[in-house]
């Protein structure tokens, strides 16, 4: 089963691409990190996801070939978008029996569980409570349609660091226990590692990379060597990015295997999804999708 | 290569203007206008554009009532208007303009910061709260106040050929000259100001600018018996008391910003209020384990139930204003009946006043509940928690337009059958009856088709107070169009030979005419109409009309059509209500956020 599937998708604003040609199937079961630069057309990928926006071009379904924003779909996804917006006249009550109005399924004990655990006052207005518990009452929200796939748009951007964790706590925790789908962008790379298990990374509107987390560390090795040694790279070496200058270069390659001998005077070591992502965003030219690109910094790519 | 910067700069014009602002040392000139402009532009421009509806009106209509006040008051009414309704509409339409601007110019000046939290950003610049108010204040009232004194000036113009006939103080126009019109305008403002730094909310600023609006009516000066030889005094005096007036609103405004933290959020004062209806947590657990029936049109109610809650008790308080006033009209008609029906019928009455408001009713709480149900989800986003639950857009929009719509539907018919029993005793049901608009039918009928068109330029504009004034001046002038002329057509009228239009009928026109009631033509037409002209009595007028082979035709609408008409008014209002909702939806269901 595949709970976002995209192709050709492509998404203009008066004439300004967002996203171009985008093609991407994300199987079930896994916390999705979808990363990418400022403007990078993630918000945009999500909002597609989930019926907010209308493609330009090109197709995307969900939960198995469901159109966005139909009911079927909107019974299985859950969302909440960047800055969590709600009813802000409302009461904390209010909006739990809003949002119980309006779903089919809607599990109201355990969202009021998690309010009192995280300790919001039910009387208080929405528009009264800190971003934080904004964040978390939004996320309650969402998690009690028990929905299949679960979007979140940058929702760690107004937590402090003990709701963060927390937060991606109870994420976490109520994916492994439903089998939940979930997609979040992001721009906090710490956490990415801790929690998400396949990756995405948008860049310039397009998909620079996709796959299991373990799978993309694998495909990738960080090479230290002498800059003269470059030429004799062996051709299966795809590299991303060099660094540095002077004595010493590093490299961040694609290669098709962690064991394939690498050329003479490199040292390899396995890849760290920061150093990765990092190095992908540098690079808006590089990608590990199929076909041939050239990367900014002038070596060819595949 | 040296032509590359030229060349760039002719390409990007508008960005290296303004990086030469922006890098030319010093503040620019005006720069309260300006920041004010950037930020309330359209709001202006609307009003701006208003006045200059207005003054074309003014402009294009006053060669025919400078003909027709040669000709007496008793035509005046029946050239300009064509019907006895209409008088209400256009000085109403003017009247209500300072209104506009407490409600959409003062009220969004401090709103909309306080709102969004802006504040924040703006109170933390150069200016202290203070000076950034009375900055705002004085960059708007510089380009309201001198428009509203010139078209006072021309107001005067267009209405000096009545004054010999209907005197200073008739019509409205007291209001509506130089100095008292700049007065309310001001006063307008900084009343907005003061009720959007109280509730700190645009919507509920816009209410409470309304109800204090009528309350301010309580210093307008002057009354049709005052001699016009105190018109001028009383017209300073107006604007020396609506000038201090303002000065204390915005003193009021000042003090009240100041000890307020720049964040949105809810007044302490309301917050704390105990309301008794929050749900208890162990019963909202209860509430929360299952669906109810109509359960989107419990959640639609949930969203607006502040704003239909507000718009039920404004028309319950007129209905319980009409029906206490009521039980003394019933109890003695007779002695009641002349000053009413004088009251209800002279536009020159200052209690006319009392039948002006409720006629408003329909379209400033339509307008405002219809904006409500579309513009706010798109203002504060909410449209991205809405439209991903587990209903279509289609069915929540549609839920909204029902359950409000029902709800101020079924209001406004019960105020208006308190009315028609209110007005029972004064005047018969007759199609002449000026309050033809205070009927159930067409009350509610008004009221739902502004509800529909604010809702559908609410989607449109994504703005609920651009919506709200866009569909108020769309409507007031439709309505006024509708009654002066579409009106009086709904039904072919029936003609009068040689005798005058049966008394309560509504006279529509007055001419020379062959047996057959057709009108004569050429040079027949003239000398019928000198006969006609010369009076004295029908047997007369007959008489002298027979001699050229023609007689008096009268065209009129019988008085026993007041319901036919109500009828169809009230059918073409529905229609237009639900096609503008199916309009709404239909825009909404094709939205992106």
């Amino acid at each position: 089963m595949t709970v976002l599937e995209t192709s050709g998708l492509s998404k203009r604003y008066r004439g300004v691409s967002a996203l171009r040609d985008c093609n991407l199937a994300i199987p079930a079961g896994h916390v999705v990190a979808l990363v990418g630069p400022n403007g990078a057309g993630k918000s945009t990928l999500l909002q597609l996801a989930v019926g907010l926006q209308r493609p330009s071009s090109g197709t995307i379904r969900v939960l198995d070939g469901k159109v966005p924003g139909s009911p079927a779909a909107l019974a299985g996804v859950g969302f909440v978008a960047q800055n969590a917006p709600m009813y802000r006249n409302m009461s904390v009550a209010g909006m739990l029996q809003m949002a119980r109005d309006l779903n089919l399924v809607f599990d109201g004990a355990y969202a009021l569980r998690r309010i009192e655990d995280i300790g919001i006052p039910l009387k208080a207005k929405v528009g009264a409570l800190s971003g934080g518990h904004q964040a978390q009452l939004a996320l309650a929200i969402a998690l009690a349609k028990r929905p299949q796939l679960l979007v979140l748009d940058e929702p760690l951007a107004r937590l402090d660091p003990l709701a963060k964790h927390e937060f991606l706590g109870v994420l976490m925790a109520a994916a492994a226990a439903e089998g939940m789908s979930v997609i979040f962008s992001s721009h906090v790379l710490a956490e990415l590692e801790r929690i998400s298990d396949y990756l995405v990374l948008v860049n310039r509107g397009r998909i620079q990379l996709a796959g299991r987390v373990d799978a993309v560390l694998a495909g990738h090795r960080v090479l230290t060597g002498p800059p003269q040694a470059l030429p004799a790279l062996p051709p299966t070496l795809a590299p991303i990015r060099i660094a540095g200058a002077g004595a010493q270069v590093h490299l961040l390659v694609r290669t098709p295997g962690q064991e394939d001998p690498v050329a003479p005077g490199f040292a390899a070591q396995p890849a760290v999804l920061e150093e990765l992502v990092l190095a992908y965003l540098q690079e808006p030219g590089a990608t590990s999708l199929p076909g041939p690109r050239l990367a900014a910094s002038g070596v060819p790519t595949r | 290569m040296t032509q590359a910067p030229a060349a760039i700069d002719d390409v990007t014009g508008g960005l290296s203007r303004a990086a030469r602002r922006l890098s030319t040392p010093g503040r620019p000139r005006f720069r309260m206008l300006r920041v004010v402009w950037q930020q309330h532009g359209i709001a202006l421009a609307l009003i701006l554009m208003l006045f200059a509806i207005a003054a074309a009106a003014l402009i294009y209509t006053e060669p025919f009532l400078r003909h027709a006040a040669h000709v007496g008051p008793r035509f005046w009414r029946i050239e300009l208007l064509q019907s006895g309704y209409g008088v209400h509409y256009p000085d109403l339409a003017m009247q209500a303009i300072p209104l506009l601007i407490a409600m959409y110019v003062g009220v969004r000046l401090v709103s909309r910061e306080l709102e969004y939290g802006t504040a924040a950003f703006a109170w933390t610049q150069g200016y202290s709260s203070t000076r950034w108010l009375l900055g705002k204040l004085g960059a708007a009232a510089a380009v309201l106040v001198p428009t509203a004194a010139a078209f006072g000036m021309l107001f005067g113009w267009w209405y000096s050929p009545y004054v010999p006939n209907l005197g200073y103080f008739g019509m409205s126009a007291f209001a509506l000259y130089a100095p008292a019109l700049a007065g309310w305008t001001l006063a307008g403002l900084t009343l907005g100001m003061t009720a959007a730094a109280v509730t700190r909310r645009e919507g509920r600023g816009m209410v409470l600018a309304l109800v204090a609006w009528i309350l301010l009516h309580g210093v307008a000066l002057g009354s049709p018996g005052t001699p016009a030889s105190e018109f001028w005094p009383l017209q300073f005096a107006q604007f020396v008391i609506l000038v201090s007036l303002s000065a204390l609103f915005t003193g009021v405004t000042i003090w009240l910003l100041r000890g307020v933290p720049a964040v949105p959020g809810m007044p302490r004062l309301l917050r704390s209020v105990p309301w008794p209806w929050r749900a208890a947590p162990d019963r909202l657990a209860g509430k929360l384990a299952e669906r109810p029936r109509l359960a989107i049109a419990r959640a639609a109610w949930r969203q607006h139930r502040t704003g239909l809650i507000v718009a039920v008790g404004v028309l319950g308080i007129y209905a319980i204003i009409l029906l206490v006033t009521g039980l003394d009209i019933h109890a003695e008609p007779a002695r009641l009946r002349p000053q009413l029906a004088n009251c209800l019928c002279d536009p020159g009455q200052p209690a006319n006043g009392t039948l002006l408001l409720p006629m408003l009713l329909p379209f400033l709480i339509g307008a405002f509940a219809g904006a409500s149900v579309t513009g706010p989800d798109f203002e504060w986003y909410t449209t991205t928690f809405a439209w991903t639950q587990g209903v279509t857009k289609a069915r929540w929009i549609t839920a909204k337009l029902i359950t409000a719509g029902l709800v101020l539907g079924l209001a406004a018919v019960g105020a208006g059958l308190v009315f028609q029993w209110w007005n029972q005793p004064y005047i018969a049901a007759s199609i002449t009856d000026p309050a033809f608009g205070l009927y159930a039918p067409v009350f509610a009928g008004w009221m739902l088709a502004n509800f529909g068109a604010a809702a559908l330029l609410g989607a449109l504009s994504r703005s609920r107070s651009t919506a709200a004034l866009i569909c108020l001046i769309c409507t007031l002038v439709t309505a006024w169009g509708n009654a002066a002329f579409w009106r009086p057509r709904y039904l072919p009228p029936a003609t009068a030979i040689n005798r005058p239009a049966p008394a309560g009928s509504l006279f529509l026109d007055w001419f020379p005419g062959k047996p057959d009631g057709q009108p004569l033509t050429g040079e027949a037409w003239q000398r019928a109409g000198r006969a006609l002209a010369r009076g004295g009595g029908w047997t007369h007028i007959a008489r002298a009309l027979g001699r050229l082979h023609a007689v008096s035709v009268q065209t009129y609408q019988p008085a026993s059509r007041l319901w036919p008409f109500q009828t169809i008014e009230t059918a073409g209002l529905l229609a237009i209500a639900l096609a503008l909702g199916a309009a709404t939806v239909w825009i909404i269901r094709r939205s992106t956020i």
